[in-house]
């Protein structure tokens, strides 16, 4: 009786453990992320408070790299808000852009032309990439400060 | 709704004519020394009557019908011993031996979900906790306290909102009942928190492995079942009020109770109350993005609030069965982290100088219960008859923003609002063919209906229906060996109304339409069921059980409909109308030794699910504003597998020992990548010393040191981090206090002793990598008051 009791035991335990050597290695699945490795704004690293006036150009300049294959990058601006929940008269200005990517590096130029009659305040730009497994890069990120003069 | 009034009327109605009124009487010894056992508690299950064994083990029940009952006897220092008789035209004696043990655990009544029969005969195991151990946890809410039962974890978002996790699986696929009904609170929710509070849970029993059979859809992890305190002894008006105070956070909190009975009918009437600050962690900053952050003072901005909770029970003990009202309401205000939902504006990082109030992003939740149990005895058998209305009253503020350019603002901060009312009612006939097959046959139904508001769209208007039909049978084919097995047939209805939004600019002149969700109308059919058995040595030492199930799971309302930006995660999130429910085929295993004073268990399972619903990244991103890469909920296969181990040891009767350890291995094939919120290997000791029985005015005083060690989780879904490993150490010292004639309890605590800067991998600020709780200092004082109005 304990023999069959401990074998049981044994049974039991491998058996709990089994399915760990279930992995598929045969495929090596892609989860390494694509890297947003430069953005220049106005042709300035310096992500630290970029200040801007209506109607000025925002030039930037975005480097991507994967390790396997780019696919697509999104560019976005939009009003970050200033703790009101009530705004009169202004225009927050917005900006969302998709951009095709491919190959394993990618430099993209984008012209933004902030409007005139843009809403002072503070706007958030983000950047991301996402590769042709799906995986997404870590989301950039840099404060617009837009003041009229 | 009208069928709920039916049942209602039907059962005021019953007959209740006098029947032949019978005795139930014996004695209760010690099965090593053949001596009596004196106040061991002798209860009838089905009508809650019962009394104690005087000083020569004696005890008699009275006026009693003929008909099959369920007995326990229980006493402290020996195992309860659970009893089925049958009581024909006479009166019925018997002799019960109780055997001694140091076990806590086995002291305590286990009371199966369905079956109300000891432990050794379910072919599931099951885990407990009892208020004593929802205490000594000192968790932040219910969920975190059983988190230390191996196979247990709980998401959480901040301090106190968690949600269960059953062998990693949560939301709608795990079920939490109370007092036998399902709660339904947006459980879909990742931030969505259980409604219950802990101080309102009598005892809890956690069921592993599918558990569709008796419950319907979402039984694939398991079932947490809570059942309220019951009545007090006969004759007495009993009460207890507890105050606490938690430093991490400044959280104080109340919670008081008072309940009274005279031979047959009891009330309760019970009200919590905590209010908590900003929670404190182990670092001056966090890292978010590409940006390092101030955390002022260590305390992470806007995440106080506060719970209340309020309930009265009113109840009644007859020969013809028990029935109970409780009316309850749940009441949560939490203020989430400004990073947690889209990128924080710098003035939401800004110190307010408040660490107390709750600021935009918040979350408040009201959930109102009506719950009407019957136990009723008919045809000798026993009819149980649950109803029950429950309102979910939902609402998530964040301050006002549009998707669109030239879009007005909205003018309220009222993100979402939801209101879910759900109507339950589920009958259980309890009955044998033979004296060895015990049978339970059943309906289960569900009404739900969901109204929304609020400036952003997640969750549509619907309304929904399952129904369920099932029979379970034991059979005791020996002393030793048990046999279970059960089908039940389930049908499920949603109707989901679509949703569009017109979108108007800054002179309210619409400019656009965006069509997020059409009408969708499912009719869902479905059958689930068990096989299992139970095999018991002959000295009671080993138990083998194993249990193979099928469950399954309709898909949620959000699975099939959502069409949005989900903020907390910034990924666009697109429903299926055509996904089907889930199936999983699931085998569990479970090994027990047990001795006097030991008590060894190992669980180990494998889930095998067929279209498992889940999210797939599109490899495309959203064109909406804040809108990250597209997932589409999807169906592949997946496998979770793992076990749980547990050993409890007491080498002297005043050192209580216990390790417990779980494992969790998940697998997509379809993506061929782990499934994501995993929890990871942790393994967890705990010893507590009753220091002496008695010293001057302490009772019983106690010192407990609990160590874990949590694993890294490195087998993560693409797109979510990695967590590194960590290690935590709780202590406390609690003890009786004799003043006078009365006697107060004390707890004093400290958890993470060592301010430990950790990472949780089920946290829902993981994302952010904002650390969980630091250095936690508790103290709670209990006063426990209980009063024999007259003896019998």
């Amino acid at each position: 009786m304990k023999n069959t009791i401990y074998s049981l035991i044994l049974v039991f335990v491998i058996a709990g453990f089994t399915s760990c050597k279930k992995d598929d290695d045969n495929k090596k699945k892609d989860t390494t992320a694509p890297v947003i490795e430069k953005v220049l704004i106005n042709g300035k690293t310096d992500s630290d408070h970029i200040h801007l006036h209506p109607g000025d150009e925002l030039e930037l300049e975005i480097h991507f790299s994967d390790d396997e294959e780019l696919k697509s990058a999104k560019v976005e601006i939009h009003h970050a808000g200033d703790g009101h929940s009530h705004r009169m008269n202004a225009v927050p200005f917005a900006y969302n852009s998709i951009l095709e990517l491919s190959g394993k590096q990618a430099h993209e130029h984008l012209d933004i032309h902030i409007p005139d009659n843009a809403a002072d305040g503070e706007y958030h730009l983000t950047v991301q990439a996402i590769d042709a497994s799906g995986n997404e890069s870590v989301l950039y990120f840099a404060e617009l400060e837009v003041e009229t003069h | 709704m009208k069928i709920i009034l039916a049942a209602l009327l039907f059962f005021y109605f019953i007959p209740v004519h006098a029947q032949n009124q019978y005795v139930i009487s014996g004695t209760v010894t010690d099965s090593e020394t053949a001596l009596p056992i004196a106040a061991a508690s002798v209860t009838i299950q089905e009508t809650g009557t019962g009394g104690y064994t005087d000083d020569e083990g004696f005890f008699h029940i009275h006026y009693l019908r003929r008909g099959r009952y369920h007995l326990h006897f229980n006493a402290f220092g020996y195992e309860t011993v659970h009893l089925d008789i049958r009581l024909d035209s006479a009166d019925l004696q018997l002799r019960i031996q109780m055997k001694p043990t140091a076990l806590e655990l086995k002291q305590i009544v286990i009371e199966g979900e369905y079956l109300k029969t000891r432990e050794e005969k379910r072919s599931l195991s099951a885990n407990l906790a009892d208020q004593d151990f929802i205490l000594k946890a000192q968790g932040n809410t219910l969920v975190e306290a059983l988190e230390k039962i191996p196979g247990v974890n709980s998401i959480n978002t901040g301090v106190g909102i968690s949600k269960p996790v059953i062998r990693g699986m949560f939301g709608n696929r795990i079920i939490v009942t109370e007092s036998g009904i399902k709660q339904e609170g947006q459980q879909w929710g990742i931030d969505h928190g259980l409604e219950i509070d802990q101080n309102e849970a009598g005892t809890v029993e956690i069921l592993k492995g599918p558990t569709s059979l008796l419950y319907g859809s979402d039984g694939m992890g398991g079932i947490i079942s809570i059942k309220p305190a019951g009545p007090p002894p006969p004759h007495t008006i009993a009460g207890s009020l507890r105050t606490f105070y938690k430093s991490n956070n400044g959280l104080y909190g109340i919670a008081g109770t008072v309940s009274g009975r005279n031979l047959k009918n009891w009330y309760r009437v019970s009200y919590s109350r905590q209010d908590y600050g900003d929670y404190r962690v182990p670092a001056d900053t966090f890292t978010y993005l590409n940006f390092k952050l101030p955390i002022h003072d260590q305390r992470l901005k806007n995440t106080a609030g506060n719970i209340e909770s309020i309930s009265v029970t009113a109840g009644t003990l007859r020969s013809w069965g028990k029935s109970t009202v409780k009316v309850s309401n749940f009441r949560q205000k939490a203020g989430f982290f400004a990073g947690a939902i889209g990128i924080p504006g710098a003035y939401s990082l800004r110190d307010d100088g408040n660490p107390r109030d709750i600021a935009l992003p918040s979350q408040q939740t009201d959930h109102f219960k009506i719950v009407v149990n019957n136990e009723l005895f008919i045809n000798q058998n026993w009819l149980e008859l649950d109803l029950a209305y429950q309102n979910n009253n939902r609402s998530e503020r964040s301050y006002a923003h549009s998707h669109n350019i030239n879009q007005s603002l909205p003018d309220s901060d009222i993100a979402h609002h939801w209101i879910l009312q759900t109507g339950t009612l589920n009958a259980m006939y309890h009955y044998a063919i033979t004296d060895n097959l015990n049978l339970i046959s059943g309906i289960s139904n569900e009404w739900r209906h969901n109204r929304m508001s609020g400036f952003e769209f997640l969750l549509p208007r619907y309304q929904s229906r399952t129904h369920g039909l099932f029979t379970f049978a034991r059979y005791d084919a020996s002393p030793a060996l048990t046999i279970n097995g059960g089908l039940r047939f389930d049908v499920g209805y949603y109707a989901i109304s679509g949703f569009s939004e017109i979108v108007r600019d800054l002179n309210e002149q619409p400019i656009d339409t965006i069509d997020y969700v059409s009408d969708i109308d499912r009719l869902f059919y479905n059958w689930s069921g068990a096989i299992g058995a139970s095999w018991v040595s002959q000295d009671n030492h080993w138990n083998i059980k194993v249990n193979a199930g099928r469950a399954f799971r309709l898909p949620s309302i959000p699975e099939l409909s959502v069409n949005g930006v989900h903020h907390g995660t910034s990924r666009h999130e697109k429903g299926d109308s055509l996904l089907n429910p889930e199936r999983g085929y699931q085998l569990d295993l479970a090994l027990r030794y047990l001795r006097r004073n030991l008590i060894f268990q190992l669980s180990p399972f494998f889930n095998y699910y067929l279209n498992y619903i889940y999210l797939r990244p599109t490899v495309s991103f959203s064109p909406l504003p804040d809108g990250g890469q597209i997932y589409q909920y999807t169906q592949s296969q997946a496998y979770y597998s793992g076990a749980e181990g547990t050993l409890e040891w007491h080498p002297l009767s005043w050192i209580h020992a216990e390790t417990g350890a779980e494992y969790l291995y998940t697998y997509n094939p379809e993506s061929g990548l782990p499934l994501p919120f995993i929890p990871p290997f942790s393994i967890r000791q705990e010893v507590e010393l009753t220091l002496v029985p008695a010293l001057g005015p302490l009772i019983s005083p106690y010192l407990a040191l609990a160590y874990q060690w949590t694993a890294a989780q490195n087998r993560v879904d693409r797109n979510e981090k990695t967590t590194p490993s960590y290690q935590l150490v709780n202590c406390a010292l609690g003890s009786g206090i004799r003043i006078g004639n009365q006697v107060f309890n004390i707890l004093i605590g400290v958890n993470n002793l060592f301010n430990e800067q950790y990472l949780k991998h089920t946290s829902r600020y993981r994302i952010l990598s904002i650390p969980e709780q630091g250095r936690n200092f508790m103290i709670s004082i209990a006063y426990p008051l209980e009063k024999t109005i007259k003896r019998n």
